[in-house]
C-alpha cells in the first residue's frame, strides 16, 4: 500500500490513538481490571488531547517549524500545551459533572502533571512525523535520482541521434556530387555507405564499443572522402596501440573527423591537408586531428553548423566527467583538436 | 468481651452514624485544619450527651500527660502534630456504660465545613477481671468518618458521606475512588489520599446524592 494513501495514513493514526488509549487505560485504572469508568475517563482524557496534537500537527508545525521561525514556533507550543492542559484539568475539576452527571471522578493528576503529559504527546507525535518526512525525503532523492539518470540517457540518446543524422546528411552529399560527375567508384562507395550505415543504425546502439570497431569507421569515412577528393587533400592516418583492447562511447570520434573535412579539407585548397594520430595505451586514448582552416561546406544549413563539435563535447561531459580532455583551438590557418580520455580496458 | 469490643465500638459508630463509610487517609491535615469555635460546648442527641471541647484542653490529654509525668516520660510532639493537634477537637460521649472518645478535625472546602473523625478510645468505668478500668485502644486499622458540617447556636448538624451510595457507585463503575473491599466481610474503605479526597468533596461537595439523607442532628445543651 502506498505510504501517501489516505487511508493508510488514516490508519496509521488510528493504530497509534488505540494503542495510546491501551496503555493509558492500564495507567488509569484502579483495580486489577478496569471498570467502566476508566474508560470513560481515558476517553475523555484523549479527547482533549487530540486537538492539542493535531493543532501542532497540521498548523503550528508546518507553518512556523518549516519556515525556520522557531522561536514563534515554540512561543506558540507553549501556548497551545498551556490552554489545552487548562481545558483538560477543568473538564475533569468542574465540566464533567455538567456533561456526565451520572459519573463521579475528578482530575486526577495537576495541572503541572497534564502539561507534562501534554508536552510528551506533542513531542513525540512531532518526532514521528519528522521521521516519516525522513523516510519521504530519502524516497524523493532516490527517485531525482533515478529521474537525473534517465534524463541522462534520453539526453545521450537524444545527442547521439542527432550525430547520425548529420554524417548521413553530408555524406550523402558527398555521394551526390560524386553522381554528378558520374563517377565509376559510385557504387562501391554506396556500398561503403551502407556498412557505415549498418554501424550507426546498429552497432553503436551499445553504451560502449570496441575501439578498434570505432577507428575502422573513422578509415572507411576518410576511405570515402578520398574517393571524393582524391590527391587534392594530403591525408595521413596513424594508428598505434593494441585498440582491441580498448572500449569507447560510440560515434565519439567521427564528429571531429567529420568537422575536419566539413571545415578544412575542400580538395579547392592547395595546402589542404588531415592528419589523424590516434593512440592507445595503458587506458589512455590519445587523439589528435590537425587540417587547414578552408570555406564551410555551403550545403550544410545555417542551423546545423556547429552542432556537431557541441554534441561531442555534451557527450564527454555526460560519459566521461573528470575523465577526459578536449582542446580545439585554431592554430593560424589550421585547426588542431587534442583529445586524451580514460577508457575502459576489456 | 475483649474480642467482642472492637466490633461493638464498630457497631455502635454504625448505629450512632449510618451508613457511614470509612477512609483510611485523613481529610484533616495540619495545612488545611480550621477551627470554629461554635463547635465547642455540650450537646444532646436521643438522650445522649456528647462533650467537644479543644483536644489540648481536654481531661483526656490532660490526664495522659499526667500520667506520662508520673511515670517519668516526656511526651515530645513534632512542630507538624502540634499544630494540627492544636486545632482538633475531642468528642467524647458514654453509652451503654462505655466512655467514647473521638478526633474531630475541621476543614473549609469550597466554603462548606466539613469534619474529619477519628475513634481514638473507649474505656468502661467498671474494672476488668485485672481490676483495670477496661480499655480499647485501637488495635484494628483506624479509619476516619467524613460528614459535612451545619452549625449554628443552637444545633449542629452532621451530613456523613454515604456510604452505601459510594460503594454502590463504585462497583458500579461509575465512581472513581481509591477503595479497597472485603468480599468476605462485606467491609468497604477508601484508600484515596488526602488530596484527592479534598478534590473529591471540592467537586461534589453539594452533590447530595453522595450524603445520607438524614443528618445527624445534635441540639446544644450548654
Amino acid at each position: 500500500m502506498n505510504v501517501n494513501n489516505p487511508l493508510f495514513r488514516f490508519l496509521q493514526h488510528l493504530a497509534f490513538w488505540v494503542l495510546s488509549f491501551v496503555v493509558f487505560l492500564q495507567m488509569f485504572k484502579l483495580g486489577a481490571r478496569a471498570e467502566r469508568i476508566d474508560y470513560v475517563y481515558t476517553q475523555l482524557f484523549h479527547l482533549t488531547l487530540l486537538p492539542a496534537v493535531y493543532l501542532n500537527l497540521k498548523w503550528l508545525f508546518p507553518a512556523y517549524a518549516k519556515r525556520n521561525t522557531w522561536g514563534l514556533y515554540a512561543l506558540l507550543l507553549v501556548v497551545l500545551i498551556l490552554v489545552f492542559s487548562w481545558v483538560n484539568y477543568q473538564f475533569f475539576q468542574s465540566w464533567s459533572s455538567f456533561i456526565l452527571p451520572d459519573y463521579f471522578f475528578i482530575s486526577y493528576f495537576s495541572y503541572s502533571e497534564i502539561c507534562l503529559f501534554f508536552i510528551v504527546y506533542v513531542a513525540l507525535t512531532s518526532l514521528i512525523k519528522l521521521s516519516k518526512s525522513w523516510f519521504t525525503v530519502n524516497e524523493l532523492e532516490r527517485k531525482l535520482l533515478q529521474a537525473e539518470s534517465e534524463k541522462t540517457q534520453i539526453e545521450l540518446k537524444a545527442l547521439r541521434s542527432q550525430v547520425n543524422p548529420h554524417f548521413f546528411f553530408n555524406t550523402l552529399n558527398s555521394i551526390y556530387s560524386m553522381a554528378l560527375e558520374r563517377d565509376g567508384r559510385l557504387p562501391n562507395t554506396v556500398l561503403q555507405l551502407s556498412d557505415l550505415m549498418r554501424y550507426f543504425l546498429y552497432e553503436s546502439r551499445g553504451e560502449l564499443v570496441p575501439l578498434d570497431k570505432e577507428v575502422a569507421v573513422l578509415q572507411d569515412y576518410i576511405s570515402l572522402q578520398k574517393l571524393r577528393l582524391a590527391d587534392a587533400v594530403e591525408i595521413k592516418l596513424a594508428i598505434a596501440g593494441e585498440l582491441a583492447n580498448y572500449k569507447i562511447a560510440p560515434l565519439l570520434l567521427i564528429t571531429f573527423v567529420e568537422n575536419a573535412f566539413k571545415h578544412g579539407a575542400r580538395g579547392n585548397d592547395p595546402g589542404a591537408f588531415v592528419r589523424l594520430q590516434l593512440t592507445a595505451e595503458g587506458n589512455e586514448l590519445d587523439f589528435t586531428l590537425e587540417n587547414n582552416i578552408g570555406e564551410v561546406n555551403e550545403v550544410e544549413s545555417m542551423p546545423h553548423r556547429g552542432v556537431g563539435l557541441e554534441n561531442v563535447k555534451r557527450r564527454l561531459q555526460l560519459l566521461y566527467p573528470g575523465r577526459h580532455r578536449l582542446q580545439a583551438n585554431r592554430v593560424e590557418n589550421n585547426f588542431v583538436v587534442r583529445l586524451n580520455l580514460q577508457m575502459q580496458h576489456v | 468481651m475483649k474480642k467482642v469490643f472492637p466490633f461493638l465500638l464498630i457497631a455502635l459508630i454504625a448505629i450512632s452514624f449510618t451508613s457511614c463509610i470509612t477512609t483510611i487517609q485523613p481529610l484533616v491535615t495540619a495545612k488545611n485544619a480550621v477551627t470554629d469555635n461554635r463547635l465547642t460546648g455540650t450537646w444532646l442527641r436521643e438522650n445522649t450527651v456528647y462533650q467537644i471541647t479543644p483536644l489540648l484542653q481536654s481531661s483526656l490529654v490532660n490526664k495522659q500527660n499526667a500520667d506520662s509525668k508520673n511515670k517519668g516520660l516526656t511526651l515530645t510532639l513534632s512542630r507538624e502534630d502540634s499544630l494540627q493537634y492544636a486545632n482538633m477537637y475531642l468528642v467524647s460521649f458514654n453509652k451503654y456504660g462505655l466512655n467514647y472518645n473521638m478526633v474531630a478535625g475541621l476543614t473549609r472546602i469550597g466554603g462548606q465545613l466539613y469534619m474529619d473523625l477519628l475513634p481514638l478510645i473507649a474505656n468502661s468505668e467498671e474494672p476488668n477481671v485485672f481490676g483495670d478500668p477496661f480499655q480499647s485502644t485501637v488495635d484494628y486499622l483506624a479509619g476516619s468518618t467524613i460528614a459535612k458540617v451545619n452549625v449554628d447556636d443552637g444545633s449542629l448538624k452532621l451530613h456523613f458521606l454515604d456510604g452505601e451510595v459510594i460503594k454502590e457507585q463504585v462497583q458500579a463503575g461509575k465512581m472513581r475512588l481509591k477503595h479497597e473491599s472485603n468480599n468476605l466481610f462485606g467491609t468497604f474503605m477508601i484508600t484515596a489520599s488526602t488530596s484527592e479526597i479534598n478534590s473529591f468533596l471540592g467537586k461534589y461537595g453539594n452533590d447530595e446524592r453522595i450524603f445520607t439523607k438524614n443528618a445527624v442532628t445534635l441540639t446544644r445543651r450548654s
